[in-house]
C-alpha cells in the first residue's frame, strides 16, 4: 500500500545508541535546563544498579531529583495523575524515565499532564495533545517497547477496564538514551515477550498502509535482526553483543512503527490488555499469526519480504505454501521461545470475544491495518487464537 | 475514534503519520513565545502603573528589578539604579523600620504585607514621600522583598489642608460663646464644647457619647422639645428654641437652643445660648416699666384731679360774681380747664399713656360744651366726620384747647338770632397731615372785624396753632342764603419730645 505520492513524515527524538549512552543522562538534563528532575521508574528498577548510576550522574551536575516509581507493569490513569502531582508539588521541570514501557508510558503521561493541566484520559485518541510536555529523557531497560523515540503511550483506564492509545508527535521524548547494557538484567522470559513486542511492532509497521521508505528500511532490518538474535540471546542473557542486536532491533522497530503506527494486533492486544492485566508482548505474540493469515491475502508481497528477511526459504513455493511456511517459522519461533500459549490458557473465555472485538474496532491503531476488518472478522481471530 | 466510515480513517491515518494541528511539529519555540509575549504584555502593563514597583534581594539589599514608574519618579535611568541598593534611595532614618520588616520573617509561604510611609531620595537629592506596601517573597531559595511605593505627596498636602480645615472649625466650635454640640441620630451628644461645660456644670468626657439632649431638658419643657431632632435628614431646616435646661446642680437655666442638620449626615448641630442672664434682666425691665406706667397713670390722674379741683374752686368763686361778662370769663376758664382735664382722664385711662384717641375725646368734649352751652330756644346740631387718630400729649393738648376755644366761641356768637344751626368737625389724616375743620353755618362774623380782635379766644387759636406748627385758615359769609364760619387747621404730629 505504499504510495509514493502520499505525504510521509518521520519524526525520531535525538537518540544515542551504544553502551554507556545512560551515563550521558546528566549532561542532557543540564542541557535541556533542569533544576529539579522527575525520575520515573518501577519498583523492579528501583533495586537495580543503574538507577544508583543516574542518581550519580545527575548529582554530578548539580541537580536535584525526586523519584516516582508507584508504576504497575501496565501504567494506570491514576499512577499518571499521582506522579502528575508529584512533578508539580516538587516543582521539578524534567522528566527522566527509566524501566520498560510502563514507566515510559507513564512519564509521557505525567509531562503531558502537567504542562495541559488535564486528565490524562482527555488526551486518548491522535492529536490530542495542545502542549508538549517538559523535557523527557527516556533510557529504555527493555529493548521491546520502543517508546523512548515513540509517539504512543499506553495507558490503562482503571474504570473502563482500556487501555488506552495516546498518540501524538508532541509525546516524542526529547532524547532517548539507548544502553544495551541496561537490558542485560531481563531474565529469559522478559527477554522472549519484548522480544517479540519489537517483532510485531516491526511486522505491524512494514505492513501498516501509513507506511513509507524510511519505515520499511527499519522495519525489515529490525525483523531481520530480531528474528535471528532472539533465540541466541534467551539462551546466552549476557551475551552482550546479542542484547545490541536485540536493543538495536527494538530500537529500529521503534522508528518504524511510530512513524508507520501498527495494525489489527495491537488494536486487539490493547483491548486484551484491557480485559485481563497481561504483559503486552505475550498478548501480541498469541495473535500474530493469526492476524498474518487474515491480513496475508490484502499485502502478500510485503509479507513475502518479511519471510526473506526472517530468513525463510521460500524457492519454487505457490503463495500458499508460502503462506504457510511464514505462519509456520513463526508458530516455531515462538514455541522455542517459550511464548505459545492460547487465549484459553490464559484465561479468556469466549463470551468476551464480543466485547473484545468492539473494543478493537475502536482502537487507532486498526487504522493502519492493510486489511480492513468487520467486529466478525475480529470475533474469528480471537476465536483462532483461543 | 475509528468508525465504519472511510473518510474518517483516512483522516486519522493523516493524524497518526504525524500531520494533525497539535503533531505538525513538537518545539517548545512556539509556546516560549508565546509566554515571553505574556511577559512583556505583564511588564508593560507593570510599567504603566503609576506605582513604584521594585524587587529587592533582602540579603544584599540589592535592587534587582523595578518598573519604569520607578525609575521615571526617582529621576534614574533603568541602566544607573539597578543593582543599586535600596539603601541609597531611602532616607536614612528609615532603614531601621526596613531592615526590621527584612528579617521578621523567614518563611516563604508567609503572605503577611507591611505598609510604611517613607521619603524616597531621588536622583538630585531631593525627596518624594511615598507610602511602601512590603511583602517577602522566595524565588529559587533566595529572599526577596517586593515593594510597591505610591506618591503621597498631594495625599499629605491635602490632609494638612483637612488638617488645617479641621483645626479652623474646630477652633470656631470650641470658641463659640454659645455651647456647641453635635447630636447623633438618636440624640446622644458626640461632641461638646467648653462652653456647654459651664452651662450645664458637666465635664465633657461625661457629656460625649453619654448623655442625650433630653438628659438636660427641664420635664416641663420635655414635651416642647421631643420634635427637637424629628427634622428629616438632609432637610436644612433650622429650628429654634427658647426652653430650660436643668444642670448638674439642679439649677435651671433658661437657654436658646439652635438646630440645624448637618449636610449629609443624620447629625444635627446644636448651638445652646444661656439666656438666662438676659431674662432676668428683661423680667426687671418689664417690671420697672410696669412701675413707671403705674406712676405716670397715677400723675395724669392727679393731673386731671387737680385740673377738676381748680374748676370747682373756680365754681364755687361765680356765686360771688354779679357781672354776667365776668361770669363768661369763669366759664370760659372752666371749659378751658375741663378740655385739658378730659385730655389727662383718657390718658391714664389709654393703654399706653401717651396717646389718646382723638376722635372719641372730640366726642367727650363736645357733649360737655354743648352740656354748658344749653340754649332753651335753638336747636343746634352736631355732626362729627372723625377718623381713628391718635395724638400725643403734647399735640394733643393744644388742639383740644383749639376745639374748645372755636366751639365755644360758635356757640356763643354764631347762632344770634337764629333758631337753629349745624355745627361741623371734620378730622382726617391726608398724605400724612391731620386736617382739622370747624365749620358752622351760623351768621358770620367780617374778617377784617376779627383781626383787630383782642378777645382771648381767638387770639388763643392763633398761639395754640402756632404751638403745633399748623397752618390756620379762617373763612366767613354773612350773605344771606349763605353764611357761615370755618376754621381750617393742618398741622403734622409734634415729634414726641423725649423727656429723659
Amino acid at each position: 500500500m505504499v504510495q509514493e505520492n502520499y505525504l510521509r513524515k518521520f519524526v525520531a527524538p535525538e537518540f544515542i545508541y551504544g553502551s554507556g549512552a545512560r551515563l550521558l543522562a546528566g549532561r542532557y538534563a543540564k542541557n535541556l535546563a533542569a533544576k529539579k528532575v522527575l525520575i520515573v521508574t518501577d519498583p523492579e528498577v528501583m533495586n537495580l544498579n543503574i538507577l544508583v548510576e543516574l542518581e550519580g550522574v545527575l548529582i554530578e551536575q548539580g541537580l536535584e531529583y525526586e523519584i516516582y516509581s508507584s508504576i504497575s507493569p501496565n501504567s494506570r490513569d491514576e499512577e499518571v495523575m499521582n506522579g502528575s502531582e508529584v512533578f508539580n508539588s516538587e516543582e521539578c521541570n524534567l522528566i527522566i524515565a527509566l524501566g520498560g514501557g510502563s514507566p515510559m508510558d507513564c512519564a509521557k503521561g505525567i509531562g503531558i499532564v502537567s504542562s495541559n493541566r488535564n486528565h490524562i484520559l482527555e488526551f486518548e485518541g491522535v492529536d490530542q495533545v495542545p502542549l508538549p510536555s517538559p523535557p523527557l529523557i527516556c533510557i529504555p531497560t527493555t529493548a521491546g517497547t520502543s517508546a523512548d523515540v515513540s509517539q504512543f503511550a499506553i495507558i490503562l483506564d482503571s474504570i473502563k477496564k482500556v487501555k488506552i492509545a495516546i498518540i501524538s508527535k508532541t509525546m516524542v521524548p526529547d532524547v532517548a538514551l539507548i544502553d544495551p547494557f541496561t537490558t542485560l538484567t531481563m531474565d529469559k522470559t522478559l527477554t522472549a515477550h519484548t522480544g517479540f513486542d519489537a517483532l510485531v511492532h516491526s511486522f505491524e509497521a512494514y505492513v501498516s498502509n501509513a507506511s513509507s521508505h524510511i519505515t520499511n528500511l527499519h522495519a525489515l532490518d529490525s525483523i531481520r535482526l530480531i528474528s535471528s538474535h532472539i533465540l541466541p540471546t534467551i539462551t546466552d542473557l549476557q551475551n552482550q553483543q546479542f542484547r545490541s542486536k536485540m536493543m538495536l532491533g527494538s530500537l529500529e522497530a521503534g522508528l518504524a512503527f511510530s512513524n508507520a503506527s501498527l495494525g489489527l494486533i495491537h488494536a486487539m492486544a490493547h483491548s486484551l490488555g484491557g480485559l485481563l492485566d497481561l504483559s503486552h508482548g505475550k498478548s501480541n505474540a498469541i495473535l500474530m499469526e493469526h492476524v498474518i493469515d487474515y491480513n496475508f491475502s490484502e499485502v502478500p508481497e510485503k509479507y513475502l519480504k518479511i519471510a526473506r528477511a526472517m530468513g525463510i526459504d521460500q524457492n519454487g513455493l505457490s503463495l500458499g505454501e508460502k503462506k504457510d511456511s511464514l505462519l509456520n517459522f513463526i508458530k516455531n519461533l515462538k514455541k522455542e521461545a517459550g511464548v505459545d500459549t492460547s487465549l484459553k490458557k490464559l484465561g479468556v473465555r469466549e463470551e468476551d470475544f464480543q466485547s473484545l472485538a468492539l473494543k478493537a474496532l475502536q482502537d487507532p491503531c486498526i487504522v493502519t491495518n492493510p486489511r480492513r476488518p468487520s467486529a466478525e472478522d475480529i470475533e474469528e481471530i480471537y476465536q483462532n487464537a483461543f | 475514534m475509528p468508525s465504519d466510515d472511510y473518510q474518517e480513517w483516512d483522516t486519522l491515518r493523516e493524524k497518526i503519520i504525524g500531520l494533525g494541528e497539535h503533531s505538525i511539529q513538537k518545539s517548545y519555540y512556539p509556546k516560549l513565545q508565546e509566554q515571553l509575549k505574556e511577559l512583556e504584555r505583564f511588564k508593560t502593563l507593570l510599567d504603566h502603573s503609576n506605582d513604584a514597583i521594585f524587587l529587592i534581594e533582602v540579603v544584599s539589599g540589592k535592587l534587582m528589578d523595578l518598573n519604569q514608574s520607578a525609575y521615571n519618579q526617582l529621576n534614574y535611568e533603568y541602566s544607573d539604579i539597578i543593582k543599586r541598593s535600596i539603601w541609597d534611595l531611602i532616607i536614612s532614618k528609615d532603614h531601621s523600620e526596613f531592615k526590621k520588616i527584612f528579617t521578621i520573617s523567614n518563611r516563604a509561604q508567609d503572605e503577611s504585607k507591611w505598609t510604611l510611609e517613607t521619603q524616597f531620595l531621588k536622583k538630585d537629592g531631593s525627596v518624594i514621600p511615598m507610602e511602601v506596601s512590603l511583602s517577602l517573597v522566595i524565588f529559587s531559595g533566595e529572599k526577596y522583598s517586593v515593594m510597591v511605593a505610591r506618591d503621597i505627596k498631594e495625599r499629605l498636602i491635602a490632609k494638612e489642608a483637612l488638617k488645617k480645615s479641621e483645626d479652623y472649625y474646630r477652633a470656631i466650635f470650641e470658641n463659640s460663646s454659645a455651647g456647641m454640640i453635635i447630636l447623633e441620630k438618636d440624640t446622644t451628644i458626640s461632641l461638646a464644647n467648653s462652653e456647654v461645660e459651664s452651662i450645664t456644670n458637666y465635664p465633657r468626657r461625661e457629656i460625649e457619647g453619654r448623655k442625650t439632649i433630653k438628659y438636660f431638658l427641664s420635664p416641663d419643657n420635655l414635651e416642647d422639645i421631643t420634635g427637637i431632632h424629628k427634622t428629616p435628614v438632609g432637610e436644612s431646616v433650622k429650628e429654634e428654641y427658647e426652653t430650660d435646661i436643668i444642670d448638674r446642680y439642679g439649677n435651671k437655666k433658661h437657654v436658646f437652643i439652635t438646630l440645624a442638620p448637618i449636610p449629609r449626615t443624620d447629625k444635627h448641630l446644636a448651638s445652646i445660648l444661656d439666656i438666662t442672664d438676659r431674662k432676668k434682666a428683661e423680667e426687671k425691665i418689664k417690671n420697672s416699666l410696669k412701675e413707671k406706667e403705674v406712676l405716670l397713670q397715677e400723675i395724669h390722674h392727679r393731673v386731671k384731679n387737680n385740673l377738676q379741683i381748680i374748676s370747682s374752686l373756680l365754681n364755687l368763686q361765680t356765686s360771688n360774681i354779679r357781672d354776667p361778662l365776668d361770669l363768661e370769663i369763669f366759664q370760659e376758664s372752666q371749659d378751658r380747664i375741663k378740655s385739658m382735664a378730659l385730655i389727662h382722664e383718657q390718658l391714664y385711662r389709654s393703654r399706653d399713656l401717651a396717646s389718646i384717641n382723638f376722635a372719641i375725646y372730640i366726642q367727650q368734649i363736645m357733649s360737655h360744651l354743648f352740656y354748658s352751652y344749653t340754649f332753651k330756644d335753638k336747636n343746634i346740631k352736631l355732626k362729627l366726620e372723625l377718623e381713628d387718630i391718635n395724638l400725643e400729649i403734647d399735640t394733643a393738648i393744644p388742639c383740644g384747647l383749639i376745639i374748645n376755644e372755636v366751639v365755644s366761641n360758635c356757640l356763643k356768637h354764631a347762632f344770634k338770632g337764629k333758631n337753629s344751626g349745624e355745627i361741623k368737625i371734620v378730622f382726617k389724616e391726608e398724605k400724612g397731615l391731620h386736617h382739622l375743620t370747624i365749620s358752622d353755618n351760623g351768621i358770620g362774623f367780617p374778617l377784617k372785624k376779627m383781626e383787630k380782635s383782642t378777645s382771648l379766644g381767638l387770639k388763643l387759636v392763633q398761639m395754640l396753632v402756632d404751638q403745633i406748627e399748623g397752618e390756620l385758615e379762617i373763612d366767613s359769609k354773612m350773605e344771606v342764603n349763605n353764611s357761615g364760619t370755618s376754621f381750617y387747621i393742618k398741622f403734622q404730629e409734634l415729634q414726641y419730645k423725649k423727656r429723659i
